[in-house]
């Protein structure tokens, strides 16, 4: 894999159920789209990095909700790939 | 960590001595979680675990596939989640993490990481993913069942040893690499059960009742002696036993040679009397290898394991093919073939329907071939006798317990010549059609079943299991599991008179074929045919010429007076250490 830009931005988990299986799956879904790695991690120091390829690992990070995050790219399309999951982190993982 | 050096007594029932390390096959995935395995042994082991992903995967998409109909979006997308965790990037390097530097075998990594990571849930003060802890061990689990599905067969041992399992199923012990097994102790099984059965045709030995205690304590480092004539299983021996061992072993193995050596001879009592000798011959196993060893013919044909795979249940085409090229390995030998004798405890869940409180009294053999599964008892009779024209085939019909079952069946051949006169396709219009006498009932009416069956075949195992009613798998009653009951000796006497008045023969086809302290009163009770596993055939060979017909029947006279059968066990081996006594000891 490339290496290119580093992106990173923060994010909150909005919905009221949390960061749980069924929106890790998805986002699983949407950094599949892309080359670049993405991890997630507590702004709060707990826990540890949790790559959003990996459903388990990002359940892992224990995010309720309001828990802010910290959304890191790296690849030649980091920032697309950080746009699009930040962009599902904003819409409340489309819950309805 | 070794386990400290001790003896224990199991039961033997495959002759013979291994000496090596162990090897812990365990199937059903029961939840293990300590099995390790050696350096050479991780690329299979990772392949093995890497196989079940990929099945779990296929599996949990056909499952989704299936639920989308019935739930909505958002329930369905669960089993998205679950089908994310099967590959999950985390979950697999654990995984692989396990099995490389830890040495734990597929299914121990796979419940120890579940462990982990559902442990990590709980830890969480979060009550929805408290409960992730479930999809985890969900999932883990499923692969878990997978990966032992996968089964041993892809195990690539790096040394042979000898295989320790609680309970080995027939599917694993065909698929087993024969090379790479030196012998086999089990937990639970019999002198009947297949695993001893297929020990016995591989020349392997082997011992059941393997302390439950020491599965769960041997390792692949752990050295084990089992004896396959004592049943002795001797763990990491001492330097002397083990060298004691190999003598004896080698021994064992002198007599051996010098019995193959007679192979060509024939079983001739010393006044006179000639006895068939034949095989018992598993599917897959090559007939021309046990000719050599001296069978006459093949006295019993298992059709069961053509059944074994649960997904792939042979068309007629198929079995016909199985059967032809069965008929072809043996020339002009005799064959006879057993139809599926499904039910008790060969269970195969693609065939029989609903589980019974009591298999062994339920619809097994013939039962469940005239009542739930007529559809492939028709199938399997017109593959047969199709196949017949191959060369000289007998059918042989299990579990027969009243005449309309044997009455039923020679219509329902009637009907299927008919069905393939009709297709023009040729088939053996005058195979032989013989019943097991392996129900007390059977026996006790011989007089009528001789007139209408073409032979009998004594099959021993369940004859005295229901004669005596005592299960020999059950330890709490195996001591009453006689085979030298004087009452089975009185039904096998019966069966013989009525079977000589109608000019058919008998044979006899279970574990006391091949027992060498039944040898001698089956020659005075006037069996034609003795059908047994090929390792034994040189034995019994050696025992019969040994033998005098006109005292084999004496002693049967005495026998059949005897009080209890340990009076009757005597008799017989003091005529072996008289007659034969080079063999006592093997």
């Amino acid at each position: 894999m490339a290496t290119g830009a580093s992106v990173c931005r923060k994010v909150i988990v909005g919905s009221a159920m949390g960061l749980h299986a069924r929106p890790a799956a998805q986002i699983v879904h949407i950094a599949g789209k892309y080359n670049s790695e993405l991890k997630l991690r507590r702004t709060d120091g707990k826990g540890s990095d949790a790559d959003c390829r990996s459903v388990l690992a990002m359940l892992m990070l224990a995010a309720g909700k309001d828990t802010e995050l910290e959304l890191r790219g790296c690849g030649i399309d980091a920032a697309e790939a950080v746009n699009s999951v930040a962009e599902y982190f904003e819409r409340n993982f489309d819950d309805k | 960590m070794r386990v400290p050096s001790c003896t224990v007594q199991a039961t033997p029932v495959a002759a013979g001595i291994a000496i090596g390390r162990v090897m812990l096959i365990h199937s059903e995935a029961q939840e293990t979680k300590n099995v390790t395995i050696t350096p050479e042994m991780v690329p299979a082991e990772l392949e093995r675990f890497h196989t079940a992903l990929a099945i779990t995967k296929k599996e949990l998409q056909e499952l989704q596939e299936k639920l989308r109909i019935k739930l909505n979006d958002s329930e369905a997308d669960i089993f998205e989640a679950h089908l994310l965790l099967v590959d999950d990037r985390t979950m697999v390097a654990e995984v692989e993490r396990s099995i490389s530097e830890e040495l734990f075998d597929a299914e121990s990594a796979v419940y120890r990481a579940v462990d982990k990571f559902a442990a990590a849930f709980s830890a969480v003060e979060d009550a929805y993913l408290q409960e992730r802890a479930v999809d985890v061990r969900d999932v883990g689990h499923r692969i878990a069942v997978n990966i032992s599905e996968v089964g041993p067969q892809n195990l690539v041992y790096d040394e042979p040893r000898i295989v320790i399992a609680s309970t080995l199923t027939p599917s694993e012990t065909v698929g087993m690499n024969r090379e790479k097994v030196l012998g086999f102790a089990v937990e639970t099984g019999s002198t009947t059960s297949h695993t001893a059965i297929l020990a016995r045709s591989l020349k392997l030995p082997a011992v059941v009742g393997l302390p439950r205690q020491l599965l769960d304590t041997l390792t692949v480092a752990d050295k084990m002696i089992i004896d396959g004539f004592s049943g002795k299983v001797i763990i990491n021996p001492d330097a002397g036993t083990e060298e004691a061992y190999r003598l004896k072993s080698r021994e064992a193995e002198e007599i051996y040679r010098q019995l193959r050596g007679e192979s060509d001879l024939r079983a001739v009592t010393t006044d006179g009397f000639s006895v068939e000798i034949a095989a018992n011959v598993e599917f897959q196993e090559d007939y021309s290898e046990i000719r050599k060893n001296g069978a006459g013919g093949i006295g019993l044909f298992r059709t069961e394991f053509i059944f074994m795979d649960e997904k792939h249940l042979p068309d007629e085409d198929e079995q016909f093919e199985i059967y032809k090229k069965l008929m072809i390995s043996a020339g002009n030998d005799p064959v006879t073939i057993r139809t599926m004798d499904i039910g008790g405890d060969k269970l195969n869940s693609g065939i029989v329907r609903s589980a019974e409180q009591n298999p062994f009294l339920g619809l097994r053999g013939i039962r469940l071939c005239l009542r739930e599964r007529r559809d492939l008892f028709e199938m399997q009779l017109r593959a047969l006798i199709r196949a017949g024209v191959h060369g000289n085939m007998q059918i042989m019909l299990p579990m027969v317990s009243c005449m309309d079952e044997l009455l039923e069946t020679k219509e329902i051949i009637a009907r299927q010549k008919v069905e393939l006169s009709r297709r023009g396709v040729p088939f053996a219009d005058s195979i032989p059609l013989g019943v097991m006498i392996e129900t007390p009932a059977a026996a006790m009416t011989a007089d009528r079943f001789a007139r209408e069956a073409d032979f009998f075949s004594i099959g021993s195992n369940d004859l005295i299991q229901y004669t005596i009613a005592s299960d020999r798998s059950n330890e709490r009653v195996a001591h009453l599991y006689r085979p030298a009951h004087p009452a089975v000796l009185r039904l096998i006497k019966f069966t013989v008179e009525e079977a000589v008045k109608q000019n058919i023969p008998v044979a006899v086809c279970g574990q006391i074929a091949e027992d060498m302290s039944m040898v001698p009163f089956l020659l005075g009770l006037g069996i034609n045919e003795l059908s047994m596993s090929s390792g034994a055939m040189p034995l019994v060979k050696r025992l019969i010429r040994s033998l005098s017909m006109h005292e084999c029947g004496e002693l049967v006279g005495k026998a059949l007076l005897c009080d209890n059968s340990a009076d009757v066990t005597l008799l017989s081996q003091e005529m072996i250490s008289r007659c034969a006594p080079e063999l006592l000891d093997i």
